[in-house]
């Protein structure tokens, strides 16, 4: 099924984000001002309504958005930032909004919403933090990092991230493809980099060439990677993976699925902070 | 005597190079399939061991041991895969298509050497 959505009032970069995260529903994106979405409202099977924190006749513009005809049957979900939260959920009832959404906007969240109101669900739904396909990045990372650099470390936290964006200055990073898709990535600054391929190397520091910074960071991803891949192989989240590529010079972007989080797992190396990053989706083609 | 290492990436080739100097013998390189072929084409009879990366641009590393395997000028060298491929298919993969040894990499210096020696007394037996 199709749906048609008006998106009212947006802002441009939340109108990107919205427009991404409502592709994966089949669903057709119209960024209308208030006046265009009020003319013809009941076009629209839904209608998100961006509400500016600062925004105090939400109310009239409201009752203002579902005047014209049928309109009032369009669920209108209100869109806001934790700021004009608590004007805006004083609006939501039956003459008013039906929903409300805080940015930034989460998949899981637009998925629940959208299922409640729709009935749409998203193709693939957006992975979770689930430790059986997390743990094998892990283990794998910790175990590369003391058996090649004779270096220690330990996971820190786990966070999702909407984007591959990071603040590394070196990455190294690999696309997945088997039963689960998307792309691995290691993600450091470039002074643990450089520690780690002298380590690797058994070399002075100063003596490592970028050449070897780069060729080490992508050998060290692979390992990462085919140290996960041994631990989920015959499972659902089974994976091969491509050669390695190497970004250098930050911050940057690794990879991206759109509408789908970033596992981000960071760690301490003994006192220095890095990121693995791990995006995985069904493959719904294997 | 003569080991080839054949590993795309340079940082695998140097860790292999330092231990096999420590152990005091050659060490020949390459960076893909083709040229670790060119490379026992002509140093055929002092290869005894092949430590073998299995994913490389070109030829994969199961690529370079069946080709091996397939030609009797170096069918009875003795093979390592030294690989992340640490998928137990692969393992097996590999041992069908006839390599003899198989050491996962992370790997650390005493288990490198470990597994070359371990190599060399199989390529002695051969």
């Amino acid at each position: 099924m199709s749906i048609e959505v008006a998106l009212v009032d947006f802002p441009r970069i939340q109108e990107q984000i919205a427009t991404r995260l409502l592709a994966d529903y089949n669903a057709t994106v119209h960024p209308l001002t208030h006046g265009e979405a009020a003319e013809r409202l009941s076009m629209f099977n839904l209608a998100l309504y961006f509400w500016p924190d600062s925004g105090r006749e939400v109310a009239q513009r409201l009752r203002a958005l579902k005047s014209g005809e049928g309109a009032q049957s369009v669920p209108v979900v209100l869109v806001t930032s934790e700021v004009g939260r608590r004007a805006a959920e004083a609006v939501i009832g039956p003459d008013g909004a039906v929903d409300l959404l805080v940015t930034p906007l989460q998949p899981h969240v637009v998925s629940r919403k959208l299922a409640a109101l729709l009935g749409v669900k998203r193709d693939t739904e957006p992975p979770r933090m689930d430790a059986a396909h997390i743990t094998p990045f892990v283990d794998g990372t910790v175990d590369t990092l003391k058996q090649m650099a004779g270096m220690s470390c330990t996971r820190t936290n786990l966070s999702l991230r909407m984007d591959g964006h990071n603040r590394g200055d070196i990455s190294g990073t690999m696309g997945l493809l088997g039963k689960t898709e998307g792309f691995v990535a290691v993600v450091f600054r470039e002074a643990l980099a450089r520690k780690l391929v002298c380590r690797m190397l058994q070399i002075n520091p100063g003596e490592e060439t970028d050449e070897d910074i780069r060729d080490g960071v992508g050998e060290l991803m692979n390992i990462i990677a085919g140290a996960a891949k041994a631990e989920l192989a015959n499972t659902e989240h089974s994976f091969s993976f491509s050669l390695p590529a190497v970004i250098v010079g930050g911050p940057h972007t690794v990879g991206q699925i759109r509408g789908v989080p970033v596992v981000v797992i960071a760690f301490d190396a003994e006192g220095d902070a890095f990121e693995v990053m791990v995006c995985m989706v069904p493959n719904r083609r294997a | 005597m003569a080991i080839l290492t054949v590993d795309d990436s340079t940082t695998i080739r140097r860790i292999v190079k330092r231990s096999v100097d420590e152990m005091g013998l050659e060490i020949l390189e390459a960076a893909d399939g083709a040229q670790a072929l060119k490379l026992l084409e002509e140093n055929g009879p002092s290869i005894q061991l092949v430590l073998l990366d299995w994913n490389m641009p070109g030829m994969s590393g199961l690529d370079v041991l069946r080709a091996m395997k397939a030609d009797a000028r170096f069918k009875d060298i003795v093979v390592m895969m030294l690989t992340s491929e640490a998928d137990q298919n692969c393992v097996v993969d590999a041992l069908k298509a006839g390599a003899q040894n198989y050491l996962t990499k992370p790997f650390d210096g005493k288990m490198l050497t470990l597994k070359i020696q371990e190599s060399l007394g199989l390529a002695a037996k051969a």
